[in-house]
């Protein structure tokens, strides 16, 4: 999965972001938040709610120039695949449509199959107004893959699905992720999910967040089963502890956001 | 409101008028079939269709002029705050100056022609439109910014996909309030410097006290807007909205 010889795909190195807030009162919302991204490599970001996640995110995608630091290379040279933490499609536009549109040059097969394997043949000619959440969701989901990106970046992609489905489009999306070779960025409050498929967990400090811990996973993902899981939770659980953020919530059922914390 | 709703509370509103008009009986207030029964006539015999497509001609013109400059300030003003801050007041300026006065000083400035009339009325409708459009460019949704910016939308793709459709509802509305208010306007301006047009109509049968021939042409103009609202801006408007209404 991994050549130690081979240059990262990104270089993030935030030194600083800050929020300027009303009444003059600045939001230090990132400071020396610093990690490389390596090819084909599945990287999960794990913090506390509002640590500025997404904030990261925006800034690696090159959405935020505003910040002191640098993402190398740029990230302009990438074919970048996103999922929000909202579905975000055109909502004047059909599913069909929406893919179309952020990738023109897809073949009518290449679409098929997508739009077959996430279940949304029949819906392909809906506006995402007619879809339900998890629908809307899937979509997005096909939207980020269609353009067969080089860097996937998923903000919490899976919740506000039932367990089953969620489990469904994550094996989908990081089993064709996976065999394309193509980079993760992801964003997961879901212990489960990021031991599951990642290389590699960042644990997040809370506000101005930074790197507390790298949690490296290198079992072959069919290596992964019940006792390895469990192995690793624990493992993982010491870490977390070592670094005084309270536990994060454990059970698979937290796609939903229970804990206020995390 | 549907069509034969629209059309039965017009009705009413033409039998009022003739119970109106029998109790009163007098000239002042001509009976609804006498008004058009001059409609008739004038179209026929009269010059009523040429004063009509007159009137036409400077109420399409000034609509279009003022949308598309109207359109390009409130854009401009909805994304610079810079620009915004210099030139709002102006827009408020010209906002709160009499119809009157504007095309006063039009036909001063620029003689009494065409092309001054025109450019008067649109004048006094520019400020409007820029306004509800820099209301539209400040709803956008930069998280459709975001995602077009992801995936390289180009320039041509973003104003085709992400702004003109959020954009959408707000053209509609100024293009409906506009329309209203252009027609009224341009009556004003033919009145003080055309020699024809529905306007300058009703101005020579106001002088000859005419007040058959005044309803006529009013009643004829009103209808002719009717038919425009009906024909295009509601279609256009639930063009606009057919993605909206799946969405409850
Ligand atoms: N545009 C903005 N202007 C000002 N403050 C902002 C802005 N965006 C985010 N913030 C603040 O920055 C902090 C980090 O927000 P961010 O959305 O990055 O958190 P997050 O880690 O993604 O949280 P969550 O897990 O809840 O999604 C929050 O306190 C938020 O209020
Ligand atoms: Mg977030």
């Amino acid at each position: 999965m991994r050549d130690a010889g081979e240059p990262p795909l990104l270089e993030i190195n935030i030194a600083s972001k800050r929020y300027r807030g009303a009444g003059r009162v600045d939001l230090d919302v990132i400071k020396d938040l610093r990690f490389s991204l390596a090819q084909g490599s599945v990287t999960c970001l794990l913090g506390p709610s509002g640590c500025g996640k997404t904030t990261a995110l925006r800034i690696i995608l090159g959405l935020d120039r505003k910040f002191e630091g640098a993402v190398t290379p740029p990230v302009d040279s990438l074919k970048l695949g996103v999922v929000f933490q909202d579905p975000r499609l055109l909502p004047w536009r059909t599913v069909e449509e929406n893919i179309r549109l952020a990738a023109p040059s897809m073949s009518p097969s290449g679409l098929e199959d997508i739009l077959q394997s996430l279940g949304l043949s029949d819906w392909r000619a809906h506006r995402p107004g007619e879809l339900s959440v998890g629908m809307a969701r899937r979509a997005a989901v096909a939207r980020a893959l269609s353009v067969e990106p080089d860097l996937l970046v998923l903000d919490e992609a899976f919740v506000s699905l039932d367990e089953r489905g969620a489990s469904v489009l994550r094996q989908y999306v990081f089993g064709v992720a996976r065999a394309r070779g193509t980079a993760i960025l992801m964003v997961t409050h879901n212990i489960d999910e990021a031991l599951r498929h990642s290389d590699r967990i960042l644990v997040l400090a809370p506000r101005p967040t930074h790197v507390l811990e790298s949690f490296e996973l290198a079992a072959p993902l069919v290596a992964r089963d019940a006792t390895w899981m469990e192995t690793q939770r624990r493992r993982f659980e010491q870490v977390v502890g070592a670094t005084g953020l309270p536990q994060p919530p454990r059970a698979i059922a937290s796609n939903h956001a229970t804990d206020p914390f995390w | 409101m549907r069509l034969p709703r629209f059309a039965a509370s017009l009705a009413v509103l033409v039998i009022l008028w003739g119970i109106a008009a029998a109790a009163v009986h007098s000239s002042t207030l001509p009976s609804p079939a006498s008004v058009f029964l001059f409609i008739v006539q004038d179209c026929l015999h009269g010059d009523m269709l040429v004063n009509l497509g007159m009137t036409l001609w400077r109420v399409v013109a000034s609509f279009v002029l003022a949308m598309a400059v109207g359109s390009a300030i409130g854009l401009v003003l909805g994304r610079g705050r810079f620009l915004d801050e210099a030139f709002s007041p102006w827009m408020l300026t010209l906002l709160n100056t009499p119809a009157l006065v504007i095309t006063a000083l039009c036909y001063i400035w620029l003689g009494l022609n065409e092309f001054a009339a025109i450019f008067a009325v649109a004048l006094n409708k520019i400020p409007n439109v820029a306004v509800l459009l820099r209301e539209g460019v400040r709803s956008f949704d930069p998280a459709l910014d975001d995602m077009s910016k992801v995936y390289r939308f180009s320039a041509w793709k973003r104003l085709r996909h992400i702004f003109i459709p959020q954009l959408m509802p707000f053209l509609i509305g100024a293009a409906r309030s506009g329309l209203a208010l252009v027609w009224k306007i341009v009556l004003v301006v033919e009145l003080l410097g055309r020699p024809n047009g529905v306007g300058y109509a009703i101005a020579y049968y106001f002088q000859l006290f005419d007040v058959r021939a005044v309803l006529g042409y009013s009643v004829a103009f009103s209808l002719v807007m009717l038919a425009i609202e009906f024909v295009v801006l509601q279609p256009l408007d639930q063009y606009a909205r057919r993605w909206r209404t799946a969405a409850s």
